[in-house]
């Protein structure tokens, strides 16, 4: 009872009525709650206000504009020519706060904003949607897994998993077998597979395999975003080459191609196609025999010396002459804006003698004129006539129907895919290699957007072990101590005053 | 207003509190900034945002004796009778505790020029973490302000500010939780036939609205070099809005019926 | 001059002060005379503007101490029952406060500071830490913070209370020094410091003020009738008519008997002296007198008579 009185009392704020003699009380009491609520209501109307009128007012103070979304990609967002979905196979996350999705999540909800509606972003568990999977590619021939984002378009689509948009310390990696993000290629990667999906100009690369070829993942992403699709050929089973096919890439093959598949690759040739191969020692000493004679046939001769600069200003690192900054030549370096590649352990390509042949061969890639060749398995010897020598030569011959263009390349520091992880970032070797394509096929495409990278945090000018031990000391002792003391001698010196 | 903005400055140096807090927060983020060192490399805004992490245990000692030290000793006729307004007044403690927060900063300026020797990198996100850091300490410093006037007790009013900063680490979760205790409650009374989704996105009207009020989240923006004007009229906001709550609640001790 | 009209204060259901109105003329030294708790506390904290009343109006100068707080309050100087000392400054770091506070021009500071100093007699421990010093110089700390700025009018609540004699002596002294200087309103709950330095008293009881006045027509009236306490070495039975026919001699009682010896009350005129008469008559009768002891009136019969006073003059209007 006592309880229901209470309650009542302050139900009715009856014990208000006490104070009812204080006129002048109570107006104050008034004009306090009141000049509070008012101002609570004015802060929250400016604040509102604020939100609004400069929601997507922001400066990204960042070097890299790590926090903003390229202008390349706004171009892409606002002309949208086909509906985009992106689907990520995982709940949304809630919490961004260091997961890797704080890259992922805001940046796909700010495209969604700035397609205006072109472009869908959803986030499905597969585990509790299954049918989701099935929409995806409604053949069943694709598997989805969990975690990956598809973005898809049309019948097409491009399955991203987050952590191939991560660029990871490869040094910590190795050496300390730490991940350490350095940087990421989120927006390269989603803006890249959007221009893709969307692409009404699209290529077909063909990478032949079933000759050990090395791996070639990266460049495939990369050229997938420059709105190339490509597919896996297998020479000998498939019988001949698909009608769409626009390049081949033959990127480290360890094994000799029959006679049969040099025949067809010459055909194709012949035809006007255009080829692109890369061999280096990978394949040493297996006799390449059908293959190089293919590149014989376009005066190309793929030797087995290797290519040692002598010339410390091109060497990447001073004691090791096998690796080294490629010159491109000024018809190619004029045409992609690149000046050097990093290339290494390089085959000497040379002009061929193939005097059957009236191919007209150019450089691409040289050497300073300080380099020689010397036979892989010999070591170099004086008498070696000091001199340009070729990391990648280029090819042309007018064909029965078209110009036929082969491209050879004696280093798979720019294809392939076990060179680059371990190179770390080679980003305009990469680019190298794409442009040689985009040269191949006449692709214009548009600069892909560059990698975001982490700016590094790393003392240039790192301490001795004392000197840390030194500023150490100073900093979690001395300093604190410092304060402390000045703090007990005031308190003494004035305890006692 | 000058009177006491310069009594309360000095009186954190005439007593150990300011000394302790300045000892206090130097070890703290210098611990931080010292195991970084060996690894060769060190990203300040890190440590800025750590710090930032602990400022429960720092703005409390700080705020807790501005106004609850006045009523107990009977100081606080002075702050009622002298001819300088009451809200001056106020403003002029908040003043002089925000000038010792940013005088025990200077730590972390020491941290930075030592990074300068060491050539290590300092760019927009660290600036902008300082930045952010300073933000949040203003806020919370206004908080620990009003906490102090609620109260006689220094020990309860740096409690109170203690607990208020240490929730506000933690908005997310309960923003979360409310959500999911909204969504509950509506589904569980749901008479009226309400749709799931009008019930879902009720609960996340809940939670957004808590999360808006969220310090943390609001300078979040800072600590990677984003730069918006938002974060700034919400914190002076939220400051504005305490210092007046201070004020008001000093005023009524005036004329409140209570004595 | 300060006008007090109709001043009320209500703490919740209480009434600390009850329809308070007087006047404090130019350079006067008024007495608040009341037992504890009687509301001169609460009456001077309105008078500073420290507490706002609940209804009614206080005026400084022409300057309502509500409306214009900040002109009514630059000519207060106020010292507190308990004075307003930060204990973690010395004196004079204090004091220096209080002048910017009080916004005394920068270049006379430590003059006021010094006059101060030497006004109260404090000079020798102004670099002393407030914290250690003796209750009596706090009190005086708090004094020099009141004068410190030179008010037309202070105002001191209970200066002199929990301070041993010779220090009560000091500060009311100080207080005569000060009078003519000021306009100054000073309470207390004892009636002969009152008595001895006020020229009008103004006496609060129970929240009402009960009487305004010089302290010599307030005495007249407060004295009332006077008691005289008597106790005799012998029990014969006739002292009380003897007693009873001295002049000046109103009422005889018998307030106990013990070991032989009588204790007499006796009410007399207000006027009178009867001592000597009683002396004589005692002796002529070998009644030998044991004690003879003047009772003077406790301020708490001077409050009821007065307030009897004030009660009777209420009615009869």
């Amino acid at each position: 009872m006592n309880l229901l009185r209470k309650i009542s009392e302050f139900l009715t704020l009856r014990k208000k009525k006490r104070f009812i003699k204080d006129q002048r009380s109570r107006s104050m009491h008034k004009y306090s709650i009141l000049s509070i609520v008012v101002l609570f209501v004015i802060l929250i109307i400016m604040n509102v206000l604020v939100d609004l009128l400069a929601e997507n007012r922001f400066v990204d103070l960042t070097a890299q504009k790590m926090n903003s979304v390229s202008e390349e990609t706004r171009k892409v967002l606002t002309d949208l020519p086909a509906e985009v979905q992106i689907i990520g196979l995982f709940e949304r996350p809630d919490n961004l706060e260091s997961s890797i999705y704080q890259l992922f999540v805001p940046l796909l909800d700010k495209y969604e904003e700035l397609s205006k509606g072109k472009m869908s972003v959803s986030y499905y568990d597969p585990d509790a949607y299954p049918s989701i999977v099935f929409g995806l590619d409604p053949t069943g021939s694709t598997s989805f897994s969990k975690d990956t984002y598809v973005v898809k378009s049309g019948d097409r689509f491009v399955i991203i998993d987050p952590m191939d948009c991560l660029i990871f310390d490869s040094y910590e990696y190795s050496v300390n077998n730490r991940t350490v993000i350095v940087g990421n290629s989120v927006e390269t990667v989603f803006t890249g597979s959007i221009s893709y999906l969307v692409s009404g100009d699209l290529r077909r690369a063909y990478f032949t395999n079933g000759h050990s070829e090395s791996g070639s993942s990266t460049i495939r992403d990369l050229l997938r975003y420059d709105g190339y699709e490509c597919k896996d050929l297998y020479l000998e089973q498939q019988g001949g080459i698909p009608d769409d096919c626009e390049v081949i890439i033959i990127n480290l093959p360890k094994s000799d191609f029959t006679e049969n598949e040099a025949g067809l690759l010459s055909d194709f040739l012949s035809d006007g196609g255009k080829i692109i191969m890369v061999s280096d020692f990978s394949s040493y000493p297996t006799e390449m025999t059908n293959l190089f004679a293919l590149a014989e046939k376009m005066r190309i001769s793929i030797t087995s010396d290797i290519i040692r600069e002598n010339s410390p200003e091109f060497m990447l690192v001073a004691d090791n002459n096998y690796y080294s900054k490629g010159i491109v030549s000024d018809a190619y370096s004029s045409l992609f804006g690149i000046e050097f590649v990093t290339v290494g352990e390089s085959r000497s390509i040379q002009l061929g003698d193939y005097s059957e042949s009236d191919a007209t061969v150019r450089p691409i890639l040289a050497s300073s004129s300080n380099a020689v060749a010397h036979y892989v398995e010999s070591n170099p010897t004086e008498n070696l006539v000091e001199g340009t020598k070729y990391f990648a030569l280029h090819s042309a011959i007018d064909g029965r129907t078209g110009r036929g263009e082969m491209i050879v390349l004696g280093t798979g520091f720019i294809s392939a895919d076990e060179y680059i992880s371990s190179l770390g970032t080679n980003d305009d070797g990469i680019r190298f290699f794409r442009y040689l394509i985009h040269s191949l096929t006449g692709k214009t495409v548009q600069t892909p957007i560059p990698a975001k990278f982490l700016p590094s945090y790393d003392f240039t000018n790192m301490p001795s072990v004392s000197e840390q031990t030194i500023w150490t000391v100073m900093l979690i002792a001395i300093i604190p101590f410092v304060f402390i003391s000045a703090g007990i001698i005031v308190y003494y010196r004035r305890k006692h005053k | 207003m000058i009177a006491y903005y310069k009594r309360e400055l000095l009186s954190y140096f005439r007593s150990p509190t300011g000394w302790v807090a300045m000892a206090l927060y130097a070890i703290i983020s210098g611990f931080f900034f010292s195991s970084w060192i060996p690894s060769g490399g060190f990203d300040l805004s890190g440590e800025f945002v750590f710090v930032s992490g602990i400022l429960f245990i720092v703005v409390p000692i700080i705020t807790m004796r501005l106004f609850s030290e006045e009523k107990k000793t009977g100081t606080d006729v002075l702050m009622y009778t002298a001819s300088s307004s009451l809200s001056g007044i106020v403003v002029a403690k908040y003043l002089a505790a925000l000038t010792l927060f940013l005088l025990m900063n200077i730590t972390l300026l020491i941290h930075m020029l030592i990074l300068l020797i060491f050539g290590g990198e300092i760019n927009a996100v660290t600036v902008g973490s300082l930045f952010g850091l300073l933000l949040l300490g203003a806020v919370f410093i206004a908080i620990g302000t009003f906490a102090s006037a609620t109260t006689e007790n220094q020990i309860i009013a740096a409690l109170l500010s203690f607990t208020v900063i240490l929730l506000s680490r933690f908005v997310f979760i309960f923003s979360e939780q409310f959500r999911s205790i909204t969504v509950g409650i509506l589904s569980a009374l749901n008479v009226f036939g309400i749709s799931s989704e009008r019930i879902a996105s009720a609960g996340n009207g809940v939670r957004d609205a808590m999360n808006w009020l969220d310090p943390y989240a609001k300078v979040d923006d800072y600590f990677i070099g984003v730069f918006r004007i938002q974060p700034i009229i919400f914190c002076v906001s939220v400051i504005v809005f305490f210092l007046f709550l201070t004020y008001r609640l000093m005023e009524k001790r005036r004329w409140s019926q209570n004595g | 001059m300060i006008e007090i009209k109709n001043v009320s204060k209500y703490y919740g259901d209480k009434l600390a002060l009850n329809n308070v109105s007087f006047e404090v003329r130019d350079g006067e030294l008024l007495g608040l005379l009341g037992p504890n708790g009687a509301g001169k506390t609460t009456l001077m904290n309105i008078l500073t503007g420290f507490l706002s009343s609940t209804s009614g109006t206080v005026s400084i100068d022409g300057h309502d101490i509500l409306e214009e707080p900040a002109e009514a309050k630059r000519n207060i100087g106020y010292l507190p029952e308990n004075p307003p000392l930060y204990p973690d400054m010395t004196v004079r770091e204090y004091l220096r406060f209080v002048c910017e506070l009080k916004k005394i021009p920068k270049v006379s500071r430590e003059k006021a500071i010094a006059e101060a100093l030497s006004l109260v007699k404090i000079f020798e421990v102004s670099g002393r830490v407030i914290r250690n010093l003796s209750k009596g110089y706090k009190q005086r700390v708090g004094l020099a913070q009141a004068i410190i700025s030179k008010p037309k009018i202070l105002i001191l609540d209970e200066p002199t209370i929990g301070l041993d004699p010779r220090q009560i002596i000091e500060i009311r002294n100080l207080i005569m020094s000060l009078k003519g200087k000021h306009t100054i309103i000073f309470s207390s709950h004892v009636l002969t410091e009152i008595q001895s330095v006020c020229d009008r008293v103004v006496i609060i009881f129970d929240g009402k003020r009960v009487a305004i006045d010089t302290p010599l027509d307030l005495a007249s009236r407060m004295i009332g009738p006077k008691r005289l306490s008597l106790t005799v070495a012998s029990e014969s039975e006739y002292i009380g008519d003897a007693l009873r026919s001295i002049e000046g001699i109103k009422r005889v009682t018998v307030v106990r008997s013990e070991d032989g010896n009588v204790q007499y009350e006796l009410l007399l005129e207000p006027s009178a002296d009867v001592r000597r008469d009683i002396f004589f008559s005692m002796a002529s009768n070998s009644w030998p007198i044991v004690e003879m002891r003047s009772n003077e009136p406790s301020l708490e019969d001077v409050y009821l008579g007065v307030t009897s006073l004030a009660e009777r003059k209420g009615g009869s209007k």
